[in-house]
């Protein structure tokens, strides 16, 4: 196949990556690729030497992707009829991969020397917009966003055709928790550090944007997102005691449980990737119901009692001061929830002397959370203890 | 476990192990370790195609002959030959894991570390131009 050299171009403009190969005998002969901003190329090998292959590219909208992949339209109809009117032919050197030569030809040019056999088709099941995005797609997203970019979707039978709440309550709002807590921020802040996109339905899928210290380099939040990867990992207790010993809290064992806890009872699998725009790195793991048993029965046998102290801003809703267990409900401003619990012994006479002016006054909490998980004779516990509060000033 | 350093989620889970008579284009009539060399590994400093494209760490065989001989056809329509000879081997499940393409009766096995030239057993070898 002879291109006329008015067509060529100075350079290659495309830098593509190689998603998926729809046929690959020997050799990759007709090819997914995508663009650095995620446009969809189909490539076909037309020529190959030891050292060069030449290829013929067709820019695709997902429409289009879809009616060649479902045989609605021919391969060899594709390339002759552009939705964009334009064909690049390409040669790569098959030592480097690098682009040797690049020619941009009109559709109604190229039509009559379409090399591509009027019969040939492929059969492949590709699914379009999958609810787990690529290693490339994640990396680039990050690098477009310059944003750490933390991946997670959820695989269960019972998510085929909805969402349904475990998989927000109990998988999507424990990930967040965890990073909040391993990153040490709380509701006030969660708008400005978090952001949710790519949300994906069919099974359920987010994106999870980080920008915790808004700086170049964005080390903080490496460091936490490649401990929340390792716990997601994790397999053995050396693994689990590797975690404990960064964290600065134990709150995220709670949530962690929650998850494996969640992914036991519904069967399903929980994929997760972390890409750092900066290092270029990715992470990956893969949490199914296998592994959630062994690393429940590890938490089981190895943490028993999880304590956490923490501070909520928040007025007070009740206290029965007189119980036999005196206790308290407060309302949390920051969370805009509301936890009860009961006053330790150390701060009832303090309670007992103030005039607690319920329901109006803020105050500064501080919460002791004493977390027993689940075992096999016993279901999971929470206490909430209040240590100490302060009345806050305006 | 994988004879090459697979790309991650390589070989894909609908890979299974097989046992089947397969047939595989050879460049000599003895084949060699070369014969079986991925694509991928043919090319290592290739970027386009290392480290990601799982296929292109896999060993290309086929169900009959005739399909191994159309896939020698269409690769030397793109200016590239194969090879002179086709084998004819037992593939068994001690090999590797494998994907079958019933279209055009292609399989892409991706080889155990386990896996030996010495003991794959080559059962009749034919010239493909005396075809």
């Amino acid at each position: 196949m002879r291109i006329d050299e008015k067509y060529r171009l100075q350079d290659m403009p495309l830098n593509l990556t190689v998603i998926e190969a729809f046929d690959f005998i020997e050799e990759p002969i007709f090819l997914l690729e995508k663009d650095i901003i995620g446009n969809s190329y189909l490539s076909y090998l037309v020529e190959s030497s030891n050292d060069v292959e030449k290829r013929i590219y067709v820019q695709v909208s997902n429409e289009r992707l879809s009616s060649i992949l479902n045989k609605e339209l021919s391969i060899r109809n594709a390339f002759s009829n552009p939705e964009n009117k334009f064909i690049y032919v390409a040669e790569f050197s098959l030592i480097e991969g690098d682009p040797i030569s690049t020619y941009l030809v009109p559709a109604n040019i190229f039509s009559p020397i379409n090399p591509i056999d009027e019969k040939y088709s492929v059969d492949v099941q590709y699914i379009l917009n999958k609810p787990a995005l690529n290693e490339f797609e994640i990396l680039s997203y990050s690098e477009r966003k310059q944003k750490l970019i933390f991946d997670f979707y959820l695989q269960s039978q019972n998510l085929v055709n909805n969402i349904k709440p475990f998989a927000i309550y109990k998988v999507l709002t424990p990930i967040v928790e965890i990073i909040k807590s391993l990153l040490s921020f709380d509701n006030r802040n969660a708008d400005k550090i978090l952001a949710f996109s790519n949300l994906r339905q069919g099974s359920l899928g987010v994106t999870i944007e980080i920008n915790y210290s808004n700086d170049l380099f964005l080390e903080k939040e490496s460091a936490v997102m490649e401990t929340i990867i390792q716990l997601l990992n994790a397999q053995e207790k050396t693994d689990f005691d590797a975690i404990v010993a960064k964290a600065t809290n134990e709150r995220y064992i709670k949530e962690y449980t929650t998850i494996i806890k969640t992914i036991i009872d519904n069967n399903a699998n929980l994929h997760t990737a972390y890409a750092n725009p900066i290092t270029k790195k990715i992470l990956t793991s893969v949490l199914d119901k296998e592994k959630a048993i062994k690393a429940k029965s590890i938490l089981d046998e190895t943490l028993s009692v999880i304590e956490d102290i923490e501070n909520i801003v928040g007025t007070f809703l009740e206290i029965d001061i007189d119980a036999r267990e005196p206790s308290f409900k407060i309302h949390s401003n920051e969370e805009n929830i509301t936890i009860k619990g009961k006053f330790e012994t150390s701060i009832l006479e303090k309670v007992k002397n103030d005039f607690v002016n319920i329901g109006k006054e803020t105050y500064k909490f501080t919460i002791k959370t004493i977390y027993t998980p689940e075992t096999t004779l016993k279901s999971e516990e929470i206490k909430r203890f209040m240590i100490e509060y302060e009345k806050q000033v305006n | 476990m994988w004879k090459e350093t697979l790309p991650e989620n390589c070989p894909p889970p609908a890979a299974t192990e097989i046992n089947q008579e397969v047939y595989r284009i050879l460049q000599f009539e003895d084949s060699s370790e070369d014969d079986f060399i991925p694509y991928a590994k043919l090319r290592p400093n290739n970027k386009r195609y290392n480290n990601t494209l799982c296929l292109a760490y896999a060993i290309s065989f086929f169900d009959t002959i005739d399909n191994a001989k159309a896939a020698y056809i269409n690769s030397l329509l793109r200016g590239r030959k194969l090879g002179d000879y086709i084998g004819k081997f037992s593939l068994l499940n001690t090999d590797g894991k494998s994907t079958y393409n019933s279209t055009n009766g292609h399989i892409s096995t991706w080889l155990y570390n386990s896996w030996e030239l010495k003991n794959f057993k080559c059962l009749n070898v034919t010239s493909i131009n005396e075809n």
